[in-house]
């Protein structure tokens, strides 16, 4: 027998009961009882008014898509999960979100998601759209199709994502140490995300909980030769293309937080800036209607209280420490080792290598992109990147040989 | 029912309702933005925050339920700041130039950073660099000045049903468009202007500016209505017609105008000319909707019904049975006068019966709608012309002069005296009492000059009494004849040769028309003292023959200063300042071109009207002559999406084959078949929807304790 059939089998409230005794928990960012997510959801429907719809997704601020796994490897579980959660919140309908682009995904879903009755739907979740309706996290339905299959088993899935590439998603048993389950040591680390949570080196200390927040189920490694604020731009950058572009706070704080911080790699951030970004990232964490907003000033947040030290060079001594925001390098060819065999004038795509054959070759600093392609073209290593001072170079053509410093 | 308390202020309201509403009717100002009345709450601006008892962050007032016990605070020192924060980040990236844009002092967004006084000053400031889309009929949209408030996404799809607007980004910055940019009628929109509407923001914006004219909203939002003489009601049967209610539909018309029909016919629709439909691509082709409404109505809704007073005991006596003439005589009746017409022809109508050639308006539809008004009680006495309208004041209580301008002009010209020359309205007057050529003292070969609808009156009514050869010539362009264009082509197709630009140098001739001196016209222009400046291309003369010629150029009244009225501009009589129908003779009205010269049946109709709520005045009642004809019409705001709304066609009316009607005098245009009668119908925008829409209250109209504290 199913599970739903199972569910069905039994009334609603024994539906329930059963899933307050197995403890069963809301996963992603909104953790927590799910019965009582569902009592909250009851009263929210009566609230709106509306028809109520059980909608199955990831987190909205979930990028990175590694719980997805779970729709190939059960999906039988969620859609069952899906049905047992409608029946129990006697729902009037039930939806299935994939993010934008998983249409593979989506065609192997479709038949058993329109016998069930499920409507598959893709991108994020329009939470305002969704008022009134349960909006449930896919590893919740997964769990919660296991349970009434018998086949359940605590705990939540996890992966660690390392040098950009997830390892293998398992179940985790709580109480888990993040160290064990990162596998890495406090050395080789800069810092750990824990779903959106930015971490120091201290955090392969935490022990998870079932109540932790593990929000997308990845635990991030961040190398120690990173630069947290290059990190921290990348990730903003991300998210701005993420968001709807609806709550002030999310499209504009992200707006604001992104400028910031790139400005910051860029050599021109201010003092006041980390004032300003704490107050707006404090004030995105419940001032925004969905997940995106809600959690896309952790990094930020987590970084001002862990680096800010990193914040501190960048401003005011102008230095990215891990010599990772080229802003704050200088490339140079040292005149006393140029050939002026025109190598590095050839590769360079600003096109702003001036020289000519045995002359000393010069770089605009004004149009360098610092891309480093000069350095890897000359044979006589005289391209220079550094971040200290650059010595006095010539400023007109000057034969090989011929400079003399003065 | 709930007990909420709002900064200390007990409040019963009732349950579930939002609670940005509920201070807002106590008059307790919030401020907000994204939050429209008419609309579904979007929780986005975060300008409504409020602190609730018991909850660790502020939350959006507007979709916040009442409940028992609900305590909430609607200030701190938290919310301040949180509020500043909000606006701060919505006016990064908006531009700083208020005083430059267009809905400066009216616009929701600038009336908050008054209120909430923040500025950008902290923020990383950007220009969106969208370009202004300035493409689309009636609808300016400028995405460098919205702030996202989601209002007219809203009001597009949840409001109208239409959803043609919808969030879109570009790189990085989310707008509202239409998907992949398409033009807004590439994307089926019916241009309601909803958005407009809502809009809090200069970002958009009406094409043409409600604030740049003096009008009222209510006038420049429905022009049609605004634009017609008599304000008929025009969206309104525009929308009973669509549902096939033409008996309500006439109803509303007759609400304004006691001659639907005729003015089906023959109305000159200013409203047509204003119709916003025009913009996206052909005017509604409102007159014929008229006609056709007017045709099928049974008279179910306002037949015995509307308004009559009781009798009054006054008398007025109304001299001409014009449109002007007959239309105050039907109102002075319902207020409960006793009203006579005295007509000198021998029918009623006027320039109806007398002017426009029945080809174009039946007779039979003039005294049709006439017998409406002598069935309401109005006495008519024909072929009673009133030379002494002065000996009248001693039975009547006041006396309307309507007697319409029926003297035709003659050009001061060589020849203008020959035989062979005739008036414009004495060649029409006689043509409609069924006279023949012979009688009318007509030939063979017919010059018109003029060209305006009564020179091709005359034009295509000689050619019906058997002129073999007619020419029409006038001094304007072909581009600036005052004629209808339908009505010159009409005349082009029954072989009536058309001459525009043509200077008249003389009628030759010694005893009898020869024809007609003409030079071309290379431009021309009234001066400042509305005195024609012509110049006329060197060598151009030449000559038409005509047995014939007929002079169209104007019409005016057949008074003299025997009547003993204050006369201006030898014919016509004078009103009085700030009157639109009193002259200085007490006791005596003016309506219609007796007043202002020859205009349209329309004009001549709200003319009526205004006289007889001034003659009613007058005579001491209220002056009130409004009625309410039509049942009540529920006009859905959700009006959905129709696809190619934009481009469907405007419907051309039946016309008989020029073969069969340039030797009689029956009905050339059939009007919009049954066929197409609605689909006509379904093309109007519904612009008077708008003003359904609830207008804005800003912070300064709420007057409340808490400001004076503030």
């Amino acid at each position: 027998m199913g599970a739903f059939e199972t569910a069905k089998g039994m009334s609603k409230e024994e539906v329930i009961e059963k899933i307050k005794a197995a403890g069963l928990r809301e996963f992603g960012v909104y953790n927590q009882d799910l019965a009582k997510k569902w009592e909250q959801d009851l009263a929210e429907k009566e609230n709106w008014d509306a028809s109520l719809k059980v909608i199955a997704a990831l987190n909205n601020n979930d990028t990175n898509h590694a719980l997805l796994e779970l729709l190939k490897t059960s999906a039988s579980d969620v859609i069952e999960g899906i049905k047992i959660a409608a029946y129990a919140l006697d729902a009037e309908g039930m939806q299935l979100y994939l993010p934008e682009g998983e249409d593979e995904l989506k065609d192997s879903l479709s038949q058993a998601a329109s016998e069930a009755g499920i409507e598959l739907c893709q991108g994020i979740v329009n939470v305002r759209d969704a008022r009134g309706c349960s909006l449930n996290h896919i590893e919740t339905m997964a769990a919660l199709g296991a349970l009434f299959a018998g086949a359940y088993t605590p705990g939540s899935f996890i992966t660690v994502c390392k040098d950009g590439k997830n390892g293998e998603l398992t179940k985790v048993v709580f109480p888990a140490k993040v160290g064990d389950i990162a596998g890495v040591s406090p050395e080789e680390i800069k810092g750990i995300l824990i779903g959106s949570n930015l971490y120091d080196a201290s955090g392969l200390d935490l022990v998870l909980e079932e109540d932790t927040n593990i929000g997308n189920g990845v635990i991030t490694i961040l190398p120690a030769d990173c630069c947290i604020i290059d990190q921290e731009e990348k990730l903003l950058l991300g998210e701005r293309k993420n968001g709807c572009g609806r709550c002030t706070f999310c499209r504009e704080g992200l707006g604001q937080l992104h400028a910031m911080a790139k400005e910051i790699t860029e050599g021109k951030g201010k003092n006041e800036y980390l004032a300003m970004m704490e107050e707006i990232g404090n004030a995105m964490t419940f001032s925004c209607q969905c997940s995106v907003g809600q959690t896309g000033a952790d990094f930020t947040l987590g970084s001002l209280k862990y680096f800010g030290n990193e914040y501190t060079d960048h401003i005011k001594k102008k230095k990215c420490a891990a010599d990772v925001c080229s802003s704050f390098m200088s490339i140079y060819i040292d005149p006393n080792l140029c050939e002026g065999c025109e190598e590095c004038a050839d590769v360079c795509p600003a096109e702003c290598i001036e020289g000519k054959s045995g002359f000393i070759h010069m770089i605009d600093e004004f149009d360098c992109t610092k891309c480093g392609k000069c350095i890897e073209a000359c044979e006589y290593d005289a391209v220079i990147k550094t971040t200290g001072r650059v010595p006095k170079l010539p400023t007109r053509l000057t034969k090989c040989g011929k400079f003399k410093k003065r | 029912m709930a007990v909420i308390t709002i900064d200390g202020i007990r409040l019963e309201v009732p349950d579930n309702k939002n609670v940005l509403d509920c201070a807002l009717e106590a008059g307790i100002y919030i401020p907000h933005l994204c939050h429209h009345p008419d609309l579904p709450e979007n929780g986005s601006c975060r300008m409504c925050i409020v602190e609730v008892e018991g909850e660790e962050h502020p939350v959006t007032s507007c979709t916040l339920k009442a409940k028992d016990g609900l305590n909430i605070r609607t200030n701190s020192e938290q919310i301040a700041k949180l509020r500043s924060l909000a606006l701060e980040l919505l006016l990064s990236g908006h531009p700083e130039d208020c005083s430059t844009c267009p809905k400066y002092g009216n616009c929701e967004l600038q009336t908050l950073i008054q209120y909430i006084g923040a500025n950008n000053a902290r923020m990383r400031c950007r220009t969106k660099g969208f370009k202004a889309e300035e493409s689309n009929p009636l609808i300016v949209h400028d995405m460098n000045r919205c702030v996202l408030c989601g209002r007219c996404v809203r009001a597009c799809n949840d409001l109208r049903g239409v959803k043609v607007l919808q969030y879109q980004k570009k790189d990085l910055e989310t707008y509202v468009g239409t998907i992949h940019n398409k033009l807004l009628i590439d994307s089926d929109c019916r241009f309601c202007q909803a958005c407009t509407e809502v809009c809090p923001t200069g970002t958009i914006r009406d094409k043409r500016q409600l604030m740049e004219t003096k009008a009222k909203k209510e006038d420049v939002v429905v022009p049609c209505r605004s634009a017609c003489p008599a304000h008929t009601d025009v969206p309104r049967y525009i929308r009973f017609i669509k549902e096939g209610k033409f008996d309500e539909a006439s109803a509303v018309i007759r609400e304004k105008v006691p001659f639907p029909k005729a003015l089906g016919y023959v109305c000159n629709h200013v409203c047509e000319l204003e119709c916003k439909r025009k913009e996206v691509n052909e005017a509604m082709s409102i007159r014929n909707m008229k006609r056709y409404a007017a045709e099928q109505d049974t008279g179910s809704c306002w037949r015995g019904k509307g308004k009559q007073l009781p009798d009054t005991g006054k008398k007025v006596c109304i001299v001409g049975g014009g449109p002007a003439g007959m239309t105050a005589a039907y109102y002075l009746r319902k207020q409960g006068h006793d009203v006579t017409v005295k007509e000198a022809l021998p029918t009623v109508g006027g320039m109806m019966g007398y002017g426009i050639p029945s080809y174009r308006l039946p007779r039979t539809i003039i005294a049709e709608e006439a017998a409406v008004i002598t069935e309401a009680g109005v006495k008519v006495e024909v072929n009673a012309r009133v030379e002494k309208p002065l000996e009248l004041l001693g039975e009547y209580d006041a006396v309307l002069m309507a007697i319409g301008a029926h003297v035709g002009a003659r050009l001061p010209m060589d020849g203008n005296d020959l035989p062979g020359t005739i008036l414009n309205i004495d060649f029409l007057r006689e043509a409609s009492l069924g006279k023949t050529a012979e009688e009318i003292g007509m030939g063979k070969h017919i010059i018109v000059l003029g060209g305006g609808n009564v020179a091709f009156d005359c034009a295509r009514t000689a050619k019906r009494l058997g002129a073999e050869e007619i020419h029409l010539a006038c001094l304007e362009a072909r581009e600036v004849m005052t004629a209808d264009d339908e009505e010159i082509e009409q005349a082009k197709e029954e072989g009536i040769f058309v001459h525009p630009a043509q200077t008249f140098e003389r009628i030759t001739g010694e005893t009898q028309v020869t024809g007609v001196d003409f030079m071309n016209v290379k431009s021309f222009h009234f001066d400042e003292n509305r005195r024609a400046v012509i110049e006329k291309e060197e060598g151009s003369e030449h000559h038409i023959d005509a047995d014939t010629v007929i002079f169209a150029v104007g019409q005016r009244p057949d008074l003299t200063e025997e009547a003993g009225l204050e006369l201006f501009r030898g014919s016509y009589l004078v009103v009085k300042e700030g009157t639109t129908s009193t002259t200085g003779t007490q006791g005596i009205f003016a309506a219609g071109d007796v007043v202002h010269g020859t205009k349209s049946v329309i004009q001549a109709i709200a003319d009526g009207r205004n006289a007889a709520m001034e003659i009613d005045r007058y005579l001491g009642g209220d002056g009130d002559i409004t009625e309410i004809l039509a049942p009540e019409q529920e006009a859905s705001p959700y009006i959905g999406r129709i696809e190619g709304f934009g481009y469907q066609e405007r419907k051309g009316t039946q016309v008989t084959p020029v073969e069969e009607r340039q030797d009689n005098f029956n009905l050339v245009d059939h009007g919009i078949c049954q066929g197409d009668i609605c689909a006509e119908a379904g093309r109007c925008l519904q612009c008077d929807l708008r003003l359904q829409i609830t207008a804005p209250r800003l912070w300064g109209d709420y007057s409340d304790k808490k400001e004076a504290n503030a």
